[in-house]
C-alpha cells in the first residue's frame, strides 16, 4: 500500500519533458527505469491509474463556457438515458449523485463549449434524451481554484 | 487558439495518452513524423503558452479507497470571495467555482476515506459559518473525461 501511495504521488508531480522520462522519474524514486515502468504497468491494469496525459486548460483552447446542468431524471430508463448523454462530446462529466433534501437533483452533466450558445444546445440535446422533470443550469462565473488532487 | 495543425495534433494525442514506454516523445514523434526534440520542444510551449494545465498521472483513487463529493453552498454574495478564499486553503478541495444559482459555491472535497470527508465536511461548516451544505456523493460515475479535440 506505501509503494502504491509513493508511486502516486511521483505521477502526481510534473512529468519530465525530457527524452526519457521515466528513467528522470526513476532516479529521483531511486529505482530502476524498468522497475517504475513494470510498477506504472501493474496501477494501470489495477485501474489505479487511468491514464498519463496532459490535462488541458479549457479556457484558453476555445471552451471558454462551462456549465453544470442538474437534473432530475426519473428512475425510469435512467442508465439508458446516461449512457447516451455521454455519448456527447463536449459533456466531460456525467454523474448521478444522491438526492439531497431541498435539492431534489439526481443527474449531474458537465458542459463545456465555446459560447454560451453552444453549452445551450448541448443542455437542450440532454433534455431531449432524459426528459427532466426539473433541472438546473449552473454556469460559472468565476474559478477560484482547479487542482488535481495530491495525496 | 492554436493555429499550427501539428501542434493542435500533439495536444490531442497527449490528452488522451502518454506512453508508458522508455521513449514515449519518441514514439509520438515516429507516428507523426516529426523528430522527439520537436516533439517535447512544441509540448513545452504549449504548457508556458497556457494551453496545458498539468501533464501527470491521472488516477481513480476511490479503488484505494478515497472519497470525493460534491459540495454546494449559499455563501452571502458580500462575502463569497472570502468565503471561497478560506475553502481553497484546504488541499483536500480541488476544484472550486462561482456559480450561478442561489446555491452559489461549488467545490469538489477529496479525503482518504467516507468518515474523513464526513468529518472535512462538518469543518467547513465550522470555517464558513454556513449550515446549509449540500454534500452530493456519487452514486455511479458515467463519465470522467476532460478532452477538448482542438
Amino acid at each position: 500500500m506505501k509503494t502504491n501511495k509513493n508511486l502516486i504521488k511521483l505521477l502526481s508531480g510534473e512529468f519530465p519533458l525530457v527524452s526519457a522520462p521515466y528513467r528522470a522519474m526513476a532516479e529521483k524514486a531511486g529505482m530502476s527505469e524498468k522497475d517504475l515502468i513494470k510498477k506504472i504497468k501493474m496501477l494501470k491494469k489495477r485501474k489505479i491509474l487511468k491514464t498519463i496525459r496532459a490535462v488541458p486548460k479549457h479556457q484558453n483552447i476555445g471552451y471558454g463556457t462551462n456549465v453544470m446542468a442538474v437534473w432530475k431524471v426519473s428512475d425510469n430508463g435512467f442508465v439508458k438515458k446516461a449512457k447516451e448523454v455521454i455519448k456527447i462530446d463536449n459533456v466531460s462529466h456525467c454523474y448521478e449523485r444522491k438526492r439531497y433534501p431541498g435539492w431534489d437533483f439526481n443527474f449531474y452533466t458537465m458542459i463545456h463549449a465555446k459560447n454560451k450558445p453552444d453549452c445551450l444546445r448541448i443542455v437542450n440535446r440532454i433534455k431531449i434524451i432524459t426528459k427532466p422533470v426539473d433541472y438546473k443550469l449552473l454556469f460559472s462565473e468565476k474559478e477560484y481554484k482547479k487542482t488535481g488532487f495530491v495525496i | 487558439m492554436i493555429e499550427d495543425k501539428i501542434v493542435r495534433k500533439i495536444l490531442n494525442i497527449i490528452q488522451d495518452e502518454i506512453p508508458v514506454s522508455r521513449r514515449p516523445f519518441k514514439l509520438i514523434g515516429d507516428n507523426i513524423g516529426m523528430a522527439e526534440r520537436e516533439v517535447i520542444k512544441i509540448i513545452k510551449k504549449m504548457k508556458t503558452d497556457g494551453f496545458i494545465r498539468r501533464i501527470g498521472g491521472n488516477f481513480d483513487l476511490r479503488k484505494i479507497g478515497y472519497a470525493t463529493t460534491l459540495v454546494g453552498i449559499k455563501a452571502p454574495e458580500n462575502k463569497i470571495n472570502k468565503i471561497a478564499g478560506t475553502v481553497c486553503k484546504l488541499k483536500e478541495v480541488t476544484h472550486c467555482y462561482k456559480r450561478t444559482d442561489e446555491f452559489n459555491l461549488w467545490f469538489t472535497l477529496n479525503s482518504s476515506s467516507g468518515l474523513k470527508l464526513n468529518k472535512l465536511i462538518d469543518k467547513i461548516r465550522v470555517m464558513t459559518k454556513i449550515r446549509d451544505v449540500l454534500d452530493l456523493r456519487a452514486v455511479r460515475i458515467f463519465k470522467l473525461k476532460l478532452n477538448f479535440r482542438v
